[in-house]
């Protein structure tokens, strides 16, 4: 009998790394379905460059870094599937391989690669396009127009409803347009009704915490609410601005990132509301028409305060919990019985 | 209350077939019993409080939830004045059902084991926990055995240290229902105890149940006599979230807290995962300490902030080793940061299982 | 030898392109070079709260002498913009001064030169990658390496983050170079032995 001792506990949950990047790749695939539905192949082939670069790139550093490449771990194919939701879907095919090679060799790889990057690689990745290339991640195709595969896009880029809200107007979308997708916009963030319903799948998998997310869109449409960027009332505000550019996305993949948010429940639901507040007060201040991505940076960049500040309060919290515990016990048993040998 | 409202993971019990079998003693048990010396009472349910404290010790009764002797725990119940009586009939690892097999199948000798200890602690509060959870359907619990209210716990796991927790702090003596079963034996017919209940499960074992074993048989040949249907690839001593992986099944021996003999086919190949910070050990954690943290402490070997993760409150449950989706040994990491911290500051007593306050 | 020099503002907020780079490595030569041999001929003669001051001046004044001819390339003057009278009081140059207070003067003339082909090696080498990158130049004649032109390497970021691919970099030749002189060590040593 050929035993192998493992230690406690020797049953375990069926839940994997696999399963649980899995779940992150099936919920983006009905995003690209929505994607391919209205702007063409081209969304397709922009996933499956991106998908590629990311891949090949984390393996290329790794392998710099000598760490043997783990098949199992999805996390470049995540990052590469998660670029080109953010982009215009007339972006071209270098700035998607610009992105992808930034948020893997700049932002992951340099950090300790999976488990230990402190910035979303795809955040990362795409923010650098739009402060390098700014004119081209901010113009979007109209759905329906036939976009080609490769070769020059020759069909008219209009602007989202984003631009509007950051010249300080109002948009001229409906309402039910933006919910269905029906706008220009990210390839991935217009759809407001598949995200919902990813969220909902990811929650029900628990790859996802609500919580994170709720505390998001709750401070989102606080600061939206009580600062919008145009006149108009409050509830218009956070329909507007929850629902154009990155904020949807944001809430449902990128603030819920593993690796680069924080652990404790208490923590996350800080760092999720702050995410929110300092994006709407980014959009209001920055020069992009949608900052939300750099404000995500910085809040990345701050995970170790909060993470500290939680463990500190929770570290006091267990003190004085013990210190109530151990005055309301009585006396300790009296000897020592296990050595005990009279019996 | 301990950890952060209700955390913990609910498990799927596995507690069936074992449980609706009934006890079966195995070959060597009625060639080790033994007589105690005094002549058994013709009235047992009229002992004096000091005869049946005495009839314990002389029986060498050791209660099998936390290794204590039987009858210093009487004794000292007794000195001190206690308000109830709870005698524990919780298994709330998966697999295991030493504790409810004897319980369920053995009523009359618990209830009348009950009326001794009633008499020699003085007390009339007694309630029998018996741990459910929503996922188990098939279990029947009673409402009440002989006479005494079974009072159910629901909840995540761990339940049992929940429990024994809320007990510690209404001053209640606690009994495992396998020691109650061996206190009537040795007063209604003068056995000392030479056996244990231990349930033999898993998906190896051809027959599994609940056995009463000879203590000091080896592991391996009670696995034989039950019989095993494939060779096991792990074989566990103990309960499946806290025992003792085997590599040597002759040479490991049964002792009373010995709960469970697990034997499982399958076994945890390595795929290479590494952590990806995914927080769900810091979510279950029923003390609410952060795993994660105390992981990537003694992972890096920075030991600046150790004091700060309290691992020295971790009462080894394994829970977060159970959801982590990595396959990391947490629980074994948390604690020996905890015997580290342990032993830069003396003040922390350890809290697991086997020294919670149970008076 | 190649120690990184560590004036982090100076290497990456101006060298965006070759000529800055190049110009930024002239004043800091100018700022610590006389700075730095002066020290080792004063030695410990000034009073301790003068020295600072002393050395400051010198350096204010050889680096206003090194940037008059600057006039001629008004573009990199702008480029530059404040860092020119800043590189006059570094605390780098300071703190080499300081630390050679009665050493000889070749001694400091070496290790001010060793350390400033440091800064220069970087601040060059930053701001060609930046260049070509940025740019697609090279010392402002055309030299496109890749089709594509990223914009946001002028950034001070991108700087940042180059001088650290470039402090790894050093770091592996570093190890390897030192590594190989082990590796012949021990080698030597096994010989010696078998012999």
């Amino acid at each position: 009998m050929n035993l192998r001792a493992q230690n406690p506990p020797h049953i375990r949950s069926r839940e994997s790394n696999q399963t649980v990047m899995g779940d992150t790749v099936i919920a983006m695939l009905p995003l690209y379905a929505m994607a391919f539905y209205f702007y063409g192949p081209r969304s397709l082939a922009l996933g499956a460059v991106s998908c590629l670069t990311c891949i090949s790139a984390d393996f290329v550093c790794q392998l710099i870094g000598r760490k043997v490449p783990n098949v199992r771990d999805y996390s470049p194919l995540i990052t590469g599937m998660i670029i080109p939701l953010l982009l215009p879907a007339s972006t071209r095919y270098w700035i998607v391989v610009a992105a992808g090679l930034f948020a893997i060799c700049v932002a992951k790889q340099p950090f300790g690669g999976i488990g230990h990057n402190v910035f979303n690689p795809a955040a990362a990745g795409v923010a650098f396009a739009v402060i390098c290339w700014p004119r081209s991640t901010f113009q979007f195709p109209v759905p329906f127009d036939p976009l080609p595969v490769t070769g020059e896009i020759t069909a008219r880029l209009v602007a989202s409803p984003g631009r509007a809200l950051a010249m300080g107007g109002v948009p001229t979308t409906d309402f039910m347009d933006m919910l269905l997708g029906n706008v220009p916009g990210p390839m991935g963030g217009t759809n407001i009704l598949v995200l919902l319903t990813c969220l909902l799948f990811l929650a029900v998998r628990k790859t996802v915490n609500l919580c994170t997310t709720g505390a998001f869109l709750g401070g989102v449409a606080i600061t939206a609410a009580i600062f919008p960027r145009a006149v108009m009332a409050p509830f218009p505000s956070i329909l507007y601005e929850v629902m154009s550019g990155w904020v949807m996305i944001t809430a449902v993949f990128l603030i819920n990132d593993p690796v680069s948010s924080p652990k404790r429940r208490s923590a996350r639901l800080l760092y999720g509301f702050l995410a929110g507040v300092v994006g709407i007060v980014f959009r209001h201040l920055g020069k992009f028409e949608d900052s939300l991505l750099f404000a995500l940076l910085v809040m990345n960049a701050s995970v170790y305060m909060i993470e500290l500040w939680a463990e500190q309060a929770a570290h006091a919290f267990r003190r004085k919990n013990r210190e109530l515990t151990t005055s309301a016990n009585l006396s300790a048993p009296d000897g020592e019985d296990l050595g005990d040998t009279e019996g | 209350m301990p950890g952060f409202g209700v955390q913990g993971i609910l498990l799927e019990q596995n507690k069936e077939p074992a449980l609706s079998r009934e006890i079966k003693k195995l070959k060597g048990c009625d060639e080790c019993e033994q007589r105690l010396e005094k002549p058994v009472s013709s009235e047992p349910g009229l002992l004096a409080p000091y005869e049946i404290v005495m009839i314990a010790r002389e029986a060498r009764i050791i209660d099998e939830s936390d290794g204590r002797r039987l009858w210093r725990k009487l004794a000292q119940a007794a000195r001190e004045s206690i308000s109830g009586v709870v005698i524990d009939a919780m298994d709330d690892e998966p697999y295991l059902s030493s504790q409810l097999g004897p319980a369920l199948w053995m009523q009359d000798q618990l209830s009348e084991a009950i009326g001794l200890v009633k008499r020699a602690v003085g007390a009339n509060k007694v309630q029998i926990e018996i741990y459910k959870n929503l996922l188990d359907v098939d279990i029947k619990i009673p409402a009440s055995i002989g006479g005494n209210r079974v009072e159910r716990i629901g909840g995540t796991y761990p339940a049992e240290l929940r429990a024994r927790w809320h007990s510690s702090r209404k001053n209640t003596l606690v009994i495992g229902a396998g020691a109650m079963i061996h206190l009537w034996r040795a007063a209604y017919l003068g056995l000392v105890q030479t056996t244990c209940f231990v349930t033999v499960a898993g998906d190896c074992v051809a027959n599994p149940g609940n056995y009463e074993v000879p203590i000091g048989m080896s592991v391996m040949r009670v696995a034989e006599q039950v019989g095993l249907i494939a060779d096991p690839k792990r074989m566990v001593a103990g309960g499946s979230m806290t025992g003792f992986g085997l590599t040597d099944p002759e040479r490991v021996m049964i002792t009373p807290t010995t709960r469970g003999v697990l034997a499982f086919a399958q076994e945890f190949k390595d795929m290479g995962y590494t952590c990806i910070g995914c927080g769900r050990c810091a979510d279950v954690c029923p003390e609410g300490l952060s795993p994660f943290f105390i992981y990537k402490a003694m992972k890096s070997k920075r030991r600046e902030r150790l004091e700060l993760f309290d691992a020295d409150l971790c009462t080894g449950c394994g829970t977060c080793s159970y959801v982590c989706p990595a396959k990391l040994d947490l629980a074994q990491i948390v604690g020996a940061c905890g015997r580290l911290v342990r032993k830069q500051n003396e003040t922390v007593p350890e809290r697991t299982k086997f020294s919670a306050k149970s008076e | 030898m190649f120690a990184l020099g560590i004036g982090l503002p100076f290497v990456i907020a101006p060298s965006v392109s070759l000529k800055n780079g190049v110009a930024i490595s002239i004043l800091f030569l100018a700022a610590t070079l006389p700075c730095v041999v002066i020290a080792a001929f004063v030695g410990k003669k000034p009073p301790v709260l003068a020295r600072m001051p002393l050395y400051a001046l010198i350096s204010i004044v050889f680096v206003t002498l090194a940037a008059v001819p600057l006039g001629r390339w008004p573009s990199i003057r702008a480029d530059l913009g404040i860092y020119i009278p800043l590189t006059a009081v570094n605390t780098l140059m300071l703190e080499m001064a300081a630390r050679h207070p009665a050493k000889s003067p070749l001694s400091a003339l070496r290790a001010s030169l060793v350390n400033w082909a440091g800064f220069a090696v970087v601040a060059c080498s930053v701001s060609a990658v930046r260049e070509l990158l940025g740019n697609r130049t090279l010392w402002e004649a055309p030299a496109a390496l890749l089709p594509i032109r990223f914009t946001g390497v002028s950034l001070p970021f991108f700087g940042f983050i180059l001088l650290g691919f470039f402090a790894a970099l050093f770091r592996n030749i570093d190890r390897a170079f030192k590594g190989s002189l082990i590796r012949e060590r021990e080698m030597k040593i096994e010989e010696e032995r078998g012999a």
